[in-house]
């Protein structure tokens, strides 16, 4: 099979870059994966904490390491029937699936990164090589096609991944929501322990957030945990 | 009250020779002060009275340090049968150039001497610098022994301190001046400023070496009242906590800038008398007022900051330095078989708390352990005393009496000057068998909840996985981390650059006329190249060939030919006159292959700027 000479550079300019774009990646996954010292994260270990936490009757810290741990693995049923009980026991509904949520929640975020990459690569080979190789150009069209497939789910789970960025749970017995990030302000509404809500913004220790029913307040940051953080 | 005028010093030499000429030899004087403590911002009268029957003379005395300015004067002649008396008084405005004690002497030898206190006041010189902080009299004592020692400094790089009984002063509070790398001691920062002092402080106190830290102080200082030597004091007090961050020997002071309200002291003299506000009574009259910034310090202390000796440290010191104790319980005596209980450790005393971190118990046989976290409660404003309660989620992995090891803390404590280490007593816990054991591996949720009842609280809620899973350093997904988005966007990059390199290609490829521009240009260059390279080893031969090559190259492109077509015919019949310079370019180069004689001599450089100027021609026409 002949290659036209003119095609020989751009390919192996491209295959250098997936090449470094390879490298770079895995170095970025090892360094996610690492054994190095600190705390580690693993669906089993939060739900394992969840647990116990519920049992004690930390409902807010469970419900967070519930969710944490649907974050790493989306699809596992056990943790969704504990988050779903625990929330049930706690008298809070079932936090809002959207379109997003559901479209995307077949992989862990992560994955679906992966994929991204994956689909990046294919759709840029397939694109490349169409144009510049005259065999097979329907397997080509039908890379690049998985590889648009691809990026675009992943892009739709960095969406709803970036809003779960954004996403606290209420930790404390009992939060009062105030008018104003001051500790005497006015209280306009009180937040339950394992209540979901959004961070719109922070001043000192106060952070703005919305729950479900669409209300904002200002609450101390202690009384809430980011579902995203460092601990 | 304060006044001048230029009119009455002007006058004042004619009255004195008009009273002298008038009046006999003999005269008597008196002075009075209206106050004997003024601030230096601030200026006092003197009222100089002399009386007799004879010369009257008033002279202002004479005091290093202060300043008479004649604000007023009266004179007053009577004769009684014959005798002439004179009564003159002049009011002297006396300001001084720094506060301190002066002693005013008396013409009369025998009359007491007059003795002004002057005090630290918000200033009273020039504001443009800070002329009012920068001296101390040398007639000055300092009566005040009770005040730390003040330091204003003026903002002025290099501005002098000055050390005096003061109306603002500043003073840290300290338990202990030895320290240990990482050790805390509370502190009281104060500045006290003297009431009715218009003092606006502008930043909060920081420190003036990069060896400690100290503790977020208020915005809302604490704020007291203090008599120091007879005059009321408002003092500000901020109670923080210093930390000693590296050792040696260090001088620790602590500053504030402060805005003070200075009154200026306008011009004595005019000299321009038609101004009117240039009048020292229109000047004194309006404003001579202004703000004036200076920094407060304290005296600095000697602070020796020690190191944490290496020896005798134990594994598990986290940078602990302090006075602790501690305290341990377990949630329950009892427990069920997957059950959790809560182990708690209860770290309190003084010290850095920051630095008081136990992972409590590890991976330990018959228990299932978690993470355990702290929560600092603090027992004073300042963060110095307190307790810190580690929580640890615990679960008994068999039936029967299991024992929980003992808890242990090491810190150092700076008042023994040891590392020591505390342990908490073995805890035992009865536990019952129950549903939840997370050494077996998991059966169905299902299974679980119909052939085991579990405890109340946990009715319907699935069991513990018993695999380790994927573990990961953090939560933050890889969209967000620098490494992946490196990669993606290299990747991104790379196609895009390949894309177009790939539709340029394609453009070459569908306009064979621009191509083949593009090759000529290319092949012009080359030889263009090739020449210098040869000028620069002074090889006419290749020179000239090159010179050539790229000439015919270039003609060929314009006149649509093959290069090797190209001759002196050609050029001849073409350029007619016009192409001298190409004809001798290729008579030479013809010369040169024939003869093969290399060692002509030739201006390369100006060959060279020929030859670049002819292609550059041709490339245009």
């Amino acid at each position: 099979m002949n290659i036209p000479s003119r095609a020989h550079l751009p390919l192996l300019i491209i295959l250098t870059f997936v090449v470094l774009s390879t490298l770079v990646l895995a170095t970025s996954l090892v360094g996610l994966h690492a054994n190095a010292k600190g705390p580690v994260y693993s669906a089993p270990a939060l739900f394992n904490q969840a647990n116990a936490e519920t049992q004690q009757g930390k409902t807010g810290e469970a419900i967070a390491n519930y969710e944490r741990a649907r974050l790493l693995a989306p699809g596992n049923p056990d943790i969704a029937a504990n988050l779903h009980w625990t929330r049930e026991h706690a008298g809070l509904p079932d936090a809002s699936v959207d379109w997003l949520d559901r479209a995307t929640s077949w992989a862990s975020p992560n994955t679906m990164a992966l994929l991204g990459w994956l689909g990046l690569v294919l759709t840029g080979a397939g694109i490349l090589s169409a144009s510049s190789l005259s065999w097979s150009r329907v397997g080509f069209h039908l890379t690049t096609f998985a590889g648009i497939t691809l990026l675009t789910l992943s892009a739709m789970s960095a969406m709803a991944t970036w809003q779960k960025c954004r996403e606290a749970v209420v930790i404390a017995k009992e939060a009062p929501a105030r008018i104003s990030p001051v500790t005497n302000g006015e209280t306009s509404f009180k937040l339950r322990p394992g209540e979901m809500v959004s961070i719109h913004g922070h001043y000192n220790n106060f952070a703005l957030v919305q729950n479900s029913t669409g209300h904002s307040g200002w609450v101390a940051q202690t009384d809430i945990t980011p579902l995203i953080s460092v601990q | 009250m304060k006044k001048t005028s230029s009119h009455f010093i002007r006058n004042l030499g004619a009255v004195a020779i008009l009273t002298i000429t008038a009046l006999s030899a003999r005269a008597t004087v008196s002075m009075q002060l209206d106050r004997s403590d003024i601030n230096a911002d601030e200026a006092a009268e003197l009222t100089v009275n002399a009386s007799g029957n004879g010369s009257n003379s008033v002279e202002p005395p004479t005091v290093a340090g202060l300043q008479f300015t004649a604000v007023s004067q009266s004179s007053q002649i009577e004769i009684i049968n014959g005798n002439a008396s004179s009564t003159s008084s002049i009011t002297y405005e006396v300001t001084a150039q720094g506060p301190g004690t002066y002693t005013i002497p008396s013409p009369d030898p025998n009359a007491q001497k007059l003795i002004l206190h002057v005090h630290v006041g918000s200033g009273a010189g020039n504001s443009s610098g800070p002329a009012q902080v920068a001296s101390t009299p040398t007639t000055s004592t300092s009566p005040a022994q009770a005040l730390p020692n003040p330091f204003i400094q003026g903002t002025t790089p290099g501005a002098p301190h000055m050390v005096a009984n003061g109306a603002a002063f500043m003073r840290m509070q300290m338990p202990k001046h030895d320290l240990y790398v990482g050790e805390t001691v509370p502190v009281d920062i104060q500045i006290g400023l003297r009431s009715g002092m218009a003092a606006n402080i502008t930043g909060l106190p920081t420190l003036s070496a990069d060896a400690f830290t100290l503790n977020k102080l208020t915005d809302k200082p604490e704020q007291t009242q203090e008599e120091i030597n007879g005059q009321p004091y408002t003092i500000l007090t901020w109670h923080s906590v210093l930390a000693a961050v590296k050792p040696g020997d260090f001088s620790l002071a602590v500053q504030t800038p402060v805005t003070i309200q200075v009154r200026t002291a306008a011009p004595r003299m005019s000299n321009d008398a038609s101004d009117m506000f240039n009048d020292p009574f229109f000047q004194n009259f309006f404003g001579g007022v202004t703000q004036k910034d200076i920094t407060l310090a304290n005296e600095p202390a000697a602070i020796k900051v020690l190191p944490l000796p290496t020896a005798g440290q134990p594994a598990d010191f986290s940078g602990a330095v302090g006075a602790f104790t501690i305290n341990s319980e377990i949630s329950s005596p009892t427990g069920t078989v997957g059950d959790p209980l809560t182990l708690r450790l209860k770290v309190s005393g003084a010290g850095a708390f920051d630095r008081v971190e136990s992972s409590m118990l590890g991976s330990i046989d018959g228990w299932k352990t978690y993470r355990a976290a702290g929560k600092f409660v603090p027992s004073d404003s300042v963060c110095y005393r307190g307790e810190k309660d580690f929580e640890q989620a615990i679960i008994p992995l068999h039936p029967g009496q299991q024992t929980v090891p003992p808890l242990s803390f090491s810190f150092f404590n700076p008042e023994t000057h040891q590392y020591e280490t505390l342990h908490s007593a073995t805890g035992t816990v009865d536990v019952a068998p129950g549903s939840m054991a997370t050494t077996t591996p998991a059966a169905s949720p299902i299974q679980t909840a119909t052939t085991t009842p579990p405890t109340a609280p946990t009715t319907g809620l699935r069991p513990d996985m018993t695999e380790t899973g994927v573990a990961v350093r953090t939560l933050q997904p890889l969209y967000f981390q620098p490494g992946f988005l490196l990669a993606q966007s290299t990747l991104a990059l790379a196609f895009i650059g390949a894309g177009f390199w790939s539709r340029r290609n394609d453009q070459l490829a569908a306009d064979p006329i621009r191509r083949k521009r593009i090759q000529e240009f290319k092949a012009v260059h080359g030889f263009l190249a090739q020449m210098d390279s040869a000028a620069n080893q002074r090889d006419a031969s290749t020179f000239f060939l090159s010179a050539r090559q790229a000439l015919q190259h270039c003609l060929a492109s314009r006149w649509k030919m093959t290069p090797a077509a190209i001759t002196l015919a050609e050029i001849d019949t073409r350029l007619d006159e016009n192409g001298e310079n190409v004809r001798r370019v290729f008579a030479l180069a013809d010369e040169l292959a024939y003869s093969g004689d290399a060692s002509i001599d030739v201006d390369f450089p100006a060959w060279k700027q020929t030859v670049h100027q002819l292609v550059k021609e041709t490339e245009t026409l």
